[in-house]
């Protein structure tokens, strides 16, 4: 062998050693991370994502948990997010431990200045919430004063301690003649959200910036100490603070209607951290990617003589020019003293009028409900609107005092007995200042009964302010008053004092709290008092009417209070990377993700029945009657080939059983005029649908898309397949 | 009567003039029939004139209002615009219309139908003030709306045009009230300065404090401007001037102010004001300035006390309202004042001595009371303040709560809980007056109270789930076993990841003596947090303690699986294992944990012994042999091998396992009569005849042995030592009949014939009914040729056995050799009948095998 040659081969062998050494060195880490995964034999148990969040106010002057800004004003936005308050008073509640708020996401304080009269535990105790990775969100003052002298000493520590985990650290203003302070800053779009701040700030609270990452809303300056910014408005890393005087602004006269300085909504998905998580949120504004639409009508007027028909009652007007006309549900009640021949003051009249009711609850259309036996004006007898009455009750009963189960029980039973036997009253409607108490709420509550009114969403030119918008429900000790998700036409026809035709105005809520976020599903809600005026009748004809060409999924309304009450119990659990376990979701049936986010892997998700991708966000239909629900995000591998899912639907869908190309499932809609809409099948395919919800077997041609609509539905089996 | 001709036509004339006057005609019809809410008769009616009329503004202004009536308010809208087309400049028309506007969601456009009315009307016109009203009233219309609508430049100009107006409109109210008119002067001169300049605070300040006045003024139109309220309006308008930087203007109107008053009030309020705004030297400076020319005013002493109390001065507020008291000790505002002061300064005892006597009437003055009665720590104080606030405490679960931490705060739990009790009860189930009744329940250490909170709870629905679990502890510290555990389970119930209480709640069923409870408990724990240890062990414990003998068993299994080192688990678990019964399952245990450790020769052995008391002798043989591997001297070890393959039937491998012994001489005289025997069994004599060497010498031989040796020789074609062996067994055994007859048998197989007709006659010396030696001795005398003696033979074995087929055959063939062929047929036909009853009786066997019981 020549030199050369020898040399050649061990240059070859010396690069071949080489490269399978760098090689093998490039295969360790993978090695490592393979390692590392193969050692993942056992999945972590799923994780709670805390929905609640605790609500602290200060019960001390007869306040209750929702005379704050939190439930008059927040509160909607949580119900928007799928978070859940509860109210607890920092004077007379002791502080939840540890384990109480393991499932709690953070803390909100709406406290005055002075508020807490023990702060020793509560300012470690909150610290200690902090560190544990709870977030706060602090409107107005933290609640405990920052310079109570020497004794308290620990106290100013401690507070300076919470404001240093936002961020920022309390200064003093001794010195600082306030009326000089003005604004230095404020962020586009988070402050002057529906009004602008004054030009002279009220300053309560001042703070130096201590963390460079503090996303500041306000700040403000002051002409002694130029070049400085002092964050009225922030948000850190655990959380933010809004100052004083610059949450929302408050009509001095009048209806003292408010509108938001700033962006609530962006307020608190930045104090709790929520943007861009990607994680599902419980959502009753929609039943399988439809809004949910419902009516209820209180039984005020409803023996009353209209102007409209010849000596009609109200109840028979709307009768024939709304309920036997508008394939709408309705939920119907009658108040015992006014059609009760036994008390009303027109016996005669109350007997007419119970025919009336015992023919429109025989309709498919109507579902009955109780507006009380005396109708009080007040259910709190200690209640702080108690003055505002002259009298307890508008009907004079002989002999009659309050009577709780009287006014439910009682009222409950009366409206049973004329109505059908397989349709009996499960809905209490509050009347008068629909303030009930615990112990009334558990009246309705411990019979699996359903209670209903309060909160008088608005969101129209008169009350152009997302403050007008209610939450979805009222919390009263242990117990939850179900709001309305709309006001009805009393305010709006300014206490029927005109223009009567005012509820029309509803139109205008109904779209604005329907986009651009869906806050409220749909809730036609009025007197029988709307069958008195042809201008009433008209509002109501063109509410309904206006209604009727929306995509809907129509519902009663103890359908829409089904969901809402198992809304609160839902919990939901990230098993893993874009896993996510639903469960006690009962019939809350619908998740919202921002509209931008990932398809769910139906074929990795269980009790998923499909999504819909809306510009108010991506909505996911859950399958009824389950335990729990997986939702995945996992990247989907390509096999096997996706299955038909569920897009829309204008009621239930169960038993949902995709297969390749073809889907049969269950039906369960108002009416005879459902509509369902299929996606994933081939583009271009034509399938039949035929079963027990068509009248008759129907072609329906796949679009472009994917999706396939079948409509002229009723309840019943649906099969679509090739034909 | 003549009736001439004029008559009769003034007649017509007046019935014509009279049905002219009384019935109406079609437009006065339209406005009763919209009035009489007939509709459709006034459409019909106005359609008709209309049609007639298509202009005529009074029949389309009827239109617009029957299209309003009936909701259609956009059409009323466009109507009422061409009324206004033909009519213009009607003030009326364009308010109506702004107030359609507004109704029908347009407030732009009703503010703009506004500002044009306003253009139309008449403004100070001094010869109709009158219209003033109605144009100031369009412009606070207007204002609200702007207000409302943020819209600050509006809102300022329209400010700026209301201020002129309201000195004519409204001049007889303002003049009525000195403050009003003074800080209206202030307002007409900030109008003039700000109107001069571009400052945006100054415009703010403007329209604040126009509708700070306004506010008032309509307080004064409607006759309910109290004394309180202009002090409201005053201290509020002073206030708000110096926060506009009006400090100098604020002090001047204040000063006037109370030189018309003859106090400090308004000056106070402006300090008040300073200070409130960081301008304290200002503040302090007026101050000073106001104790100077006032040393004895009350109200200015109580106003820098207030002002103290405000900058959390306390004992600077003391001071003030000692003085105030000195100068007016009748004043009960003062001393209630006094005793918050003395209470904000830590002097609680002062202050209850000062609030005491003082009438107690709202709720805020129960609260001072008690809290101040609370701070003395002493019970008689508490005592005293519950008295007076007896009432209140029943009816306000504020003051009550408040009443009952006072108790709490002086160690008095029982008068705290008797009133929370009630007021929780009352409560409808509030849980923070439960919450508060528990905690108050919880310190009075009384088991009747213990029992009384349930009562509070027992609500199934009742939802404060953290108060639960106080309540649970308590009853748990108070000894309350019964009430506890039923609300630690209605807690776990809401909470059942909560592994703390639910040990708690087995530690109580434990102390109730309920052990199954507290295994329930803890085995459901053990769900959520399988294979805990140390839930474990306590699991394992209260089953045992229950006597849940397979739950303990099954739970010691899994601790011994975990931790197999452990002696104390494995003790419980072959404890109990023992117990129920349960060796195979130790026994696979114990397996595992040889396997585990394959080089332990203890395990491997009990593993064995286990399997092997299992009944499980193939599941013990390879940790046997893992055993002897391990120790191959062991000889107890290797005879279990043995016996275990033999019981197994796996003879050569038992005889393998014994043969090391036999080499040592260490087989028992059992194995080596099997070792010898295994040999023989291979032909080979000679191990066999080694084995069986150590019987030679003894006396008796054992029967087993002597027979294999005579086995053992025959097969070595040794004859005399066979022949030797049979005698020596004979010789050992000549008192045993069947043993004699055996080696009769013996002798046969050897050929030795006469030997074995000896050996059978001995035997049946012994035994004369032996059936072998009858048997074998008649068989030699058939094989002799000695048919006569075999037959007698035979004859006398078939007397002992007469179901012998091969005997009653050949006793046959032996009667037909002797000719006696009736007797060879009946010993044929029995040869033949025993065969089918043999085979009868193998089928029926067979059968009965495969029957199943009914």
């Amino acid at each position: 062998m020549s030199a050369r040659l020898r040399w050649t081969r061990c240059s070859i062998t010396r690069w071949t050693a080489s490269l399978l050494c760098l090689f093998a060195l490039a295969l360790l880490p993978l090695c490592a991370l393979a390692a590392k995964a193969g050692g993942k034999t056992a999945p972590a148990a799923p994780e709670l994502v805390p929905r609640r969040v605790l609500v602290l106010y200060d019960g001390s002057a007869g306040a209750g948990p929702d005379d704050n800004i939190v439930h008059q004003g927040f509160q909607m936005v949580f119900d928007y997010y799928g978070l859940v308050p509860y109210f607890q008073d920092i004077n007379s509640q002791a502080l939840p431990d540890d384990a109480a708020m393991s499932d709690t996401l953070g803390v909100v304080t709406t406290l005055g200045q002075n508020a807490v009269r023990k702060p020793r535990p509560y300012l470690p105790w909150l610290l200690r919430q902090l560190k544990a990775g709870k977030r706060v969100m602090i409107l107005g003052h933290l609640g405990v004063s920052l310079a109570q002298g020497a004794d308290f000493a620990d106290v100013d520590q401690l507070s300076r301690a919470v404001f240093a985990q936002l961020g920022v650290a309390p200064s003093s203003l001794l010195g600082l003649d306030q009326r000089a302070f003005r604004y230095a800053h404020k962020a586009p779009g988070l402050m002057d959200f529906e009004r602008r701040l004054p030009p002279q700030p009220v300053v309560t609270s001042f703070f130096e910036q201590k963390s460079p990452d503090l996303k500041v809303y306000a700040s403000l300056k002051h002409p002694a100490r130029p070049g400085k910014e002092y964050p009225a408005v922030f948000v850190g890393a655990s959380g933010g603070f809004a100052a004083e005087h610059h949450i929302y602004w408050e009509e001095s006269t009048g209806d003292n209607r408010r509108k938001w300085y700033l962006d609530p909504f962006a307020f608190v998905a930045d104090c709790f951290g929520l943007k861009g998580r990607n994680i599902p949120v419980p959502d009753v504004t929609t039943l399988n990617g439809l809004r949910m639409a419902f009516s209820h009508v209180d039984a005020d007027g409803f023996a009353g003589y209209s102007q409209v028909g010849s000596k009609q009652m109200c109840a028979e007007v709307l009768r024939d020019r709304i309920y036997k006309r508008v394939n709408f549900p309705v939920t119907l009640s009658l108040i015992v003293a006014d059609v009760d021949p036994k008390i009303a003051t027109d016996s005669k009249r109350a007997r007419q009028a119970q025919d009336v009711a015992r023919e429109l609850f025989r309709m498919p259309n109507v579902e009955p409900g109780s507006h009380t036996y005396s109708h009080p004006f007040y259910w709190n007898e200690k209640g702080k609107t108690k003055t505002r009455y002259e009298n307890r009750f508008p009907y004079k009963i002989p002999g009659y005092t309050f009577n709780l189960a009287q006014e439910i029980d009682g009222s409950m039973r009366f409206v049973s007995s004329l109505s059908p036997p397989d349709k009996p009253c499960r809905l209490l409607q509050w009347s008068g200042d629909c303030l009930p108490t615990a112990q009334q709420i558990a009246r309705v509550d411990d019979q699996g009964l359903f209670n209903i009114n309060g909160g008088d969403t608005m969101l129209d030119q008169r009350s152009n302010s997302l403050s007008s918008v209610s939450p979805m429900f009222r919390v009263v000790g242990n117990r939850v008053q179900m709001f309305t998700a709309m006001a009805n036409e009393n305010v709006m026809t300014n206490l029927w004092t005109g223009p009567f035709y005012g509820y029309r105005a509803v139109i205008e809520t109904i779209k604005r709290t329907g986009s651009p976020r869906r806050l409220k599903p749909i809730d036609i809600y009025y007197h029988f008092f709307s069958g008195e005026h042809e201008a009433s009748v008209r509002a109501l004809e063109d509410v309904y009417g206006f209604v009727m060409t929306l995509p809907l999924a129509p519902v009663f309304t103890t359908q829409y209070l089904e969901a809402a009450r198992d809304y609160i119990k839902v919990r939901v659990l990230r098993a893993g990377p874009g896993v996510y376990h639903i469960e006690n979701y009962g019939k809350s049936l619908t998740l919202r993700l921002d509209a931008d986010a990932p398809a769910p892997n139906l074929e990795r998700s269980q009790n998923v029945l499909g999504y819909s991708r809306q510009k108010e966000g991506l909505y996911v239909s859950l399958a009824p009657g389950a335990d729990r629900a997986v939702l995945s995000f996992e990247p989907r591998t390509g096999k096997p080939e996706p299955l038909p899912y569920l897009a829309e639907a204008t009621g239930h869908v169960s038993d949902f059983r995709p297969g390749k190309g073809r889907v049969s499932l269950g039906y369960n809609g108002f009416g005879a005029a459902g509509r369902i809409r299929l996606a994933g099948f081939a583009p271009g395919a034509t399938l039949q649908a035929s079963g027990t919800a068509l009248a008759k077997p129907a072609n329906a041609r796949v679009d472009a898309a994917g999706f396939v609509d079948i409509a002229g539905l009723r309840s019943g089996n649906l099969e679509v397949a090739a034909p | 009567m003549k009736i001439s001709a004029w008559q009769t036509i003034l007649f017509v004339v007046l019935i014509v003039g009279a049905t002219w006057l009384v019935f109406p005609g079609p437009r006065t019809l339209i406005s009763i029939y919209i009035n009489d809410n007939k509709a459709a008769l006034a459409r019909v009616m106005l359609g008709r004139l209309l049609a007639m009329h298509p202009n005529d503004p009074d029949l389309i202004m009827d239109a617009a209002e029957l299209a309003h009536s009936d909701g259609e308010v956009e059409k009323a809208i466009d109507l009422l615009k061409k009324v206004m087309q033909l009519r213009p400049g009607r003030k009326e028309l364009i308010l109506r219309l702004a107030e359609w506007q507004e109704w029908a969601g347009h407030p732009q456009e009703a503010n703009e139908s506004m500002e044009a009315a306003l253009q139309v009307m008449p403004e100070l016109n001094e010869r109709k003030p009158e219209t003033y009203a109605n144009r100031r009233e369009v412009l606070l219309h207007l204002l609200s709306n702007y207000t409302y609508q943020g819209d600050r430049e509006a809102m300022y100009t329209t400010v700026q045009r209301l201020i002129p107006l309201d000195k004519v409109v409204v001049a007889k109210e303002i003049a009525s009230r000195k403050p009003l008119q003074l800080i209206s002067r202030v307002l007409e001169a900030l109008s003039a300065d700000v109107s001069k300049n571009d400052d945006a605070v100054a415009r703010a300040l403007l329209v604040d404090a126009y509708n700070l006045r306004r506010g008032y003024l309509e307080n004064v139109l409607e006759g309910a401007a109290t004394a309180q309220i202009e002090i409201i309006f005053v201290n509020d308008s002073l206030e708000l001037f110096v926060r506009g930087g009006l400090t100098q203007e604020a002090v001047q109107l204040a000063t006037l102010l109370d030189q018309q008053d003859g106090g400090a009030n308004s000056r106070l309020a402006v300090a008040v004001a300073l200070g409130g705004y960081g301008a304290e030297k200002p503040a302090a400076q007026l101050m000073s300035d106001l104790v100077k020319e006032r040393p004895n005013d009350a109200n200015l002493l109580r106003g820098l006390a207030e002002m103290a109390l405000n900058a959390n001065l306390p004992l600077d507020a003391v001071k003030h309202l000692q003085r105030v008291i000195e100068l007016d000790p009748a004043n009960t505002d003062a001393r209630r004042l006094l005793g918050e002061a003395l209470l904000a300064s830590n002097r609680a005892p002062e202050a209850y001595a000062m609030l005491q006597p003082l009438p107690v009437g709202t709720v805020g003055e129960a609260n001072l009371l008690l809290d101040a009665a609370g701070g003395t720590r002493s019970p008689e104080a508490v005592a005293g303040a519950a008295l007076a606030v007896k009432d209140m405490a029943q009816s306000d679960s504020v003051v009550g709560m408040k009443l009952a931490d006072a108790w709490l705060d002086v160690n008095r739990p029982v008068e705290a809980w008797g009133i929370l009790r009630s007021l929780a009860a009352n409560s409808g189930g509030d849980p923070v007056l439960i919450r508060k009744a528990v905690q108050a329940a919880s310190q009075t250490n009384n088991p009747a109270t213990m029992r009384e909170v349930l009562a509070l709870i027992e609500r199934p629905d009742f939802a404060d789930t953290a108060l639960l679990l106080e309540v649970a502890d308590m009853l748990a510290d108070n000894g309350e076993l019964k009430g506890a555990a039923t609300v630690y389970q209605r807690y776990l119930a809401r909470s059942p990841g909560d592994r703390a209480t639910a040990l708690k709640l087995a530690q109580v069923h434990s102390w109730r003596e309920a052990p199954d409870l507290a295994f329930g408990v803890v085995e459901r724990l053990l769900t959520a947090y399988p294979g805990d240890k140390a839930l474990l062990k306590l699991a394992a414990g209260y089953a045992e303690e229950a006597g849940k003998d397979n739950d303990a068993f099954r739970i010691y299994a899994e601790i011994y699986r975990q931790n197999p080192k452990d002696r104390k688990a494995r003790e419980n678990f072959m404890r109990l294992a023992e117990w129920t019964g349960r060796t195979s399952e130790s026994a696979a245990l114990l397996a595992e944990d040889s396997d585990r450790e394959p080089h332990n020769l203890q395990k491997a052995r009990q593993t064995a012994e286990a399997f092997l008391a299992a009944n499980a002798p193939k599941r013990a043989l390879p940790y046997l042999e893992r055993a002897l591997a391990l120790k191959t001297d062991d000889i107890e070890v290797r005879r279990l091998l043995a016996e275990t393959f033999g019981w197994l039937g796996y003879v050569d491998r038992q005889a393998a396992t014994l043969e090391p012994l036999a080499a040592r001489g260490l087989l028992t005289e059992d194995e080596a009569v099997f070792v010898a025997q295994h040999y023989l069994d291979r032909k080979q004599s000679q191990k066999a005849l080694a084995v069986l060497a150590r019987f030679e010498n003894m006396k008796p031989i054992p029967w087993d042995a002597g027979a294999l040796l005579v086995q053992t020789y025959t097969l070595m074609n040794r004859l005399e030592l066979t022949q030797q062996a049979m005698r020596r067994l004979k010789s050992d055994y000549e008192s045993d009949a069947v043993r004699l007859a055996a080696i009769g048998d013996m002798a046969v197989l050897s050929k030795r014939m006469d030997f074995a007709m000896d050996c059978y006659a001995a035997a049946l010396r012994v035994d004369p009914r032996n059936r072998a030696a009858l048997k074998g001795q008649a068989q030699i005398h058939a094989w002799n040729n000695d048919a006569e003696r075999a037959i007698k033979g035979f004859e006398h074995y078939r007397v002992q056995n007469p179901k012998d087929i091969e005997a009653r055959y050949q006793l046959g063939e032996l009667y037909f050799s002797t000719d006696r062929e009736g007797e060879a047929s009946g010993e044929y036909k029995k040869t033949l009948s025993l065969i089918r009853q043999a085979r009868q009786a193998r089928a029926a066997g067979k059968n009965a095998a495969r029957s199943v019981p009914q």
